[in-house]
C-alpha cells in the first residue's frame, strides 16, 4: 500500500516535469510583457502615492521664484485637491495676487481667474504658472499614467537611494511634454525626479523632489514636499514649491471645481 | 466789356491789387501744396511699408483676426506652399510668400522673455519685400541656413545677446505640447510695424518644424508689380479664392499699416482746416479790396449811374473785378504749386527723419492731388465773387446824387 502510494507520487512527479517545462516555455515569451506591466505598475503606484495621499486634502504651499540665484518672488497658495482631474489653487500672498485662482475642472480643462478683472480665462496645461518654471500641469496634474505610456529603463541610484528609472512617452501630441524620464524610489514608490523633454527630444526642465525631515504636518512619511524645478531657459533660475501644511480628508462641495463658480467665491 | 473795365479798374491801384494777388497766390499755393504733399506722403509711406513689411495685401484665414491671440495656430491655412504658388501666378503679382505667426519664450541662457514670432519663406520674402532688408539694424537678414534667428533690436538688448550668440526658443505646438529648438542670432531688426521688444523671426521651415504644423501658414503676403493695380489685384485674388469656397479673407495695406488710415485722415482734416483758414483770409483780402474800391470810387459810380448805367451793371462790374482777382491768383497759385511740386519731386523729394527708434528715413515725392487742386483753384474764384458781393451791392445801391456829392 505504502509502496503503491510512493509509486503514485513518483509517477505524478515524473509527469510533472514536462508539465512544468511546458509552463515555463509558455511564460518565456511573456517576459517582455511582464516588464511592461511592471513599468505600468510602478507608474501607477507612484501616481497612487501622490494622488491617493492628497485626495480630498487641502495643501498650503509656498512658491519661491529664484532669479540669478536670488529669491525674487514669494507666493503662497492653497491647493484644494479632490482627485487627479479636479484641483483648485488659490493665491493667498502677495496681496497683489491675492484671490487669483487656477482651476483644473476635468482632463485638460484649465482655467485662470483674475479677480482684478473679475474674469475667468481658459489656459493651457503648458502655460507657465505665475511666471515660474512650473507649468499648470506640473502643479495641478500629478497623475502621469493617464497621459503617458511608461517603459522601464532599469534601476539606478539617485541621491543614494535605489530607484526605478522610467521613460514615459506622451500618448498624444496634446500632452505638454513629449517624454519624461522619471525616477521612482523603490522602497515606497514616491517619485524623486522628473526630466521633461520636448517633442524635439531636447531637455526642457528638471523637477527634483525631496521629503523634509521632520515631515510636513499632515503629510505621510516619506512623501516629497519640496519640489525644485529648473529650466534650460535660464541657468540661474529655479522655482521651489514647498508644502507647508497638508490637511487630509477635507472634502469639498462639488461646485468648488466648476469654472462657472470661480467668480462667486 | 465789363471784364475789360474790371481789369482796367484793378490796374488803377496796382500796389493794392498786387498785394491782394500775392495773398491769394500764397493761399492757393499752400492749399494745393499741402494737398500734393499729403498725396505724395500717403503714396510713398504706403509704398515704403508695402516694400518693407506688409506687402500690397495679405491673405489669411477668415477668423484669423478674431482668434489670432487665443488660437494663433488653429486659424492657419493648410497647403500653404500650394496657396503661395497659386497666388504668385495671378496677374500683377510680383511675388508672394507664406508667413507663420506664433508666440513663445526666447532665452539667452541667462534671461528669458515672451516673444511674438514669425516664420518667413526667406527667398520669396526677398522677392516680395524689396526694402525688407532696410529694417536690419545689425548683422544680416535670414538666409537658407537652418537655425538662424532675427530678433527685434530691443529684445536682443534685453536678453543681452549679440550677433552669433545662441538662443533657445520654446513654443506650444499646433497640438498643444511644448517644443524647443536652439538657434543663432544672425541679425537684429527695427521698424514701425512691429514692437521691437518682442519681435522674433526665423525661417518658415524651421518654424513649421518647431510648431509641428506641416506646411500651414498664417498669412500669404503678396507683392504688386504696380501700386495702382493693387485694388484690382485684390478683387481678382478674392474672386479666385471665393470660387474654391475657402474661408480666406484679404487685408489691404491701408489696414495692415499701423495708424496709416488714422494718420492720413488726420492730415486731411489738418489740410481742410488750413484751407478753411486761408478761405477766410483770402476772402477777407478780396472783400477789403472791393470795399476800398467802392469807397474810393463813389463819385465814379455816381457818374456811371447818372450816365444811365443800370444797378445790375454796376454790381456786375464789381463782381467781375473780384472774379478777375480770383482767376489771376488761382491760375498763378496753381502754376506755382505745380512747378514747385514737380521741382521737389524731381530733385530727390523731401527727406523725413526716421521715426523714433527706427533707422529708415521716409522720402516724400509730392504728387498732384486733383481734389485739392480743384479746391485750391475754385476757392479764390468763389471767395472773390462772394467777398465782392457786398461791396458790389452797396455800390449798385448808391444814390447817384449822393455819390456825386461825395468828397
Amino acid at each position: 500500500m505504502q509502496q503503491k502510494r510512493c509509486t503514485k507520487r513518483r509517477g505524478w512527479g515524473i509527469r510533472a516535469v514536462p508539465l512544468i517545462g511546458m509552463l515555463l516555455m509558455a511564460f518565456v515569451p511573456l517576459a517582455g510583457l511582464a516588464e511592461e506591466i511592471t513599468a505600468l505598475q510602478i507608474l501607477d503606484r507612484a501616481d497612487d502615492q501622490w494622488d491617493l495621499n492628497l485626495r480630498n486634502a487641502t495643501v498650503e504651499l509656498e512658491f519661491l521664484v529664484y532669479r540669478e540665484n536670488a529669491l525674487r518672488k514669494t507666493y503662497r497658495m492653497t491647493l484644494k485637491y479632490q482627485d487627479t482631474d479636479h484641483v483648485l489653487a488659490e493665491t493667498t500672498f502677495p496681496p497683489r495676487n491675492e484671490g487669483e485662482k487656477m482651476l483644473q475642472a476635468g482632463r485638460k480643462n484649465y482655467w485662470l481667474f483674475l479677480p482684478n478683472i473679475n474674469r475667468a480665462v481658459r489656459i493651457s496645461e503648458s502655460n507657465s504658472l505665475s511666471n515660474s518654471d512650473f507649468s499648470n500641469t506640473d502643479l495641478l496634474s500629478p497623475r502621469l499614467s493617464k497621459e503617458y505610456t511608461p517603459k522601464l529603463l532599469g534601476s539606478e541610484k539617485l541621491r543614494d537611494e535605489d530607484t526605478y528609472k522610467l521613460e514615459l512617452s506622451a500618448r498624444d501630441e496634446s500632452t505638454a511634454y513629449a517624454r519624461i524620464i522619471y525616477w521612482v524610489r523603490k522602497t515606497d514608490y514616491f517619485p524623486l525626479r522628473r526630466d521633461f523633454y520636448t517633442f524635439s527630444q531636447q531637455l526642457l526642465k528638471r523637477l527634483d523632489m525631496k521629503a523634509s525631515s521632520p515631515a510636513v504636518a499632515g503629510a505621510p512619511h516619506g512623501m516629497p514636499d519640496t519640489f525644485v524645478m529648473s529650466s534650460v531657459l535660464e541657468r540661474d533660475k529655479k522655482t521651489v514649491v514647498r508644502y507647508v501644511k497638508v490637511t487630509p480628508g477635507t472634502g469639498f462641495p462639488p461646485e468648488t471645481f466648476r469654472e462657472s463658480a470661480l467668480m462667486k467665491r | 466789356m465789363i471784364l475789360q473795365l474790371a481789369f482796367k479798374n484793378l490796374l488803377r491801384n496796382r500796389r493794392r491789387t498786387l498785394l491782394t494777388e500775392v495773398s491769394i497766390i500764397f493761399g492757393v499755393l499752400v492749399i494745393i501744396g499741402t494737398g500734393n504733399f499729403i498725396n505724395g506722403m500717403q503714396r510713398d509711406w504706403a509704398k515704403f511699408e508695402i516694400d518693407s513689411s506688409t506687402g500690397a495685401f495679405q491673405v489669411e484665414h477668415r477668423d484669423y483676426q478674431d482668434l489670432r491671440k487665443s488660437e494663433t495656430l488653429k486659424v492657419t491655412m493648410g497647403s500653404g506652399a500650394e496657396l503661395v504658388e497659386r497666388i504668385g501666378k495671378m496677374p500683377n503679382v510680383r511675388a508672394a510668400f507664406g508667413k507663420l505667426n506664433f508666440s513663445g519664450m526666447v532665452s539667452s541662457g541667462l534671461k528669458s522673455t515672451f516673444f511674438d514670432g514669425r516664420g518667413v519663406d526667406v527667398a520669396r520674402q526677398k522677392q516680395t519685400l524689396s526694402r525688407q532688408e532696410d529694417l536690419i539694424v545689425a548683422g544680416k537678414s535670414l538666409d537658407e541656413t537652418a537655425g538662424g534667428v532675427i530678433l527685434g533690436e530691443d529684445l536682443a538688448a534685453m536678453l543681452g545677446i549679440r550677433i552669433g550668440d545662441p538662443v533657445t526658443i520654446v513654443v506650444r505646438t499646433f497640438h498643444g505640447g511644448l517644443n524647443l529648438t536652439y538657434g543663432t542670432l544672425v541679425g537684429t531688426k527695427n521698424g514701425r510695424h512691429f514692437p521691437s521688444t518682442i519681435y522674433l523671426e526665423m525661417r518658415l521651415e524651421d518654424a513649421q518644424r518647431l510648431l509641428r504644423v506641416g506646411d500651414r501658414v498664417s498669412q500669404v503676403v503678396v507683392g504688386a508689380t504696380d501700386f495702382n493695380a493693387i485694388p484690382g489685384m485684390m478683387r481678382h485674388v478674392e474672386a479666385a479664392l471665393r470660387t474654391d469656397s475657402i474661408p480666406y479673407a484679404l487685408r489691404g495695406y491701408a489696414e495692415l499699416i499701423p495708424i496709416y488710415a488714422q494718420a492720413i485722415a488726420s492730415f486731411k482734416v489738418i489740410s481742410a482746416a488750413v484751407g478753411f483758414v486761408l478761405f477766410i483770409l483770402v476772402g477777407g483780402g478780396i472783400g477789403n479790396v472791393m470795399a476800398m474800391a467802392v469807397m474810393e470810387r463813389k463819385r465814379e459810380i455816381g457818374t456811371l449811374r447818372a450816365l444811365g448805367m443800370e444797378k445790375n451793371q454796376v454790381r456786375r462790374l464789381f463782381l467781375a473785378e473780384g472774379l478777375v482777382i480770383g482767376v489771376i491768383g488761382a491760375a498763378a497759385g496753381l502754376a506755382l504749386a505745380s512747378v514747385l511740386t514737380v521741382f521737389i519731386a524731381s530733385h530727390g523729394g523731401i527727406h523725413l527723419p526716421p521715426a523714433p527708434g527706427t533707422t529708415q528715413e521716409l522720402i516724400i515725392f509730392p504728387q498732384m492731388d486733383p481734389f485739392m487742386s480743384v479746391f485750391g483753384v475754385s476757392m479764390p474764384l468763389l471767395v472773390g465773387v462772394v467777398a465782392a458781393w457786398w461791396p458790389a451791392s452797396r455800390s449798385a445801391n448808391l444814390n447817384p446824387v449822393d455819390a456825386l456829392a461825395e468828397d
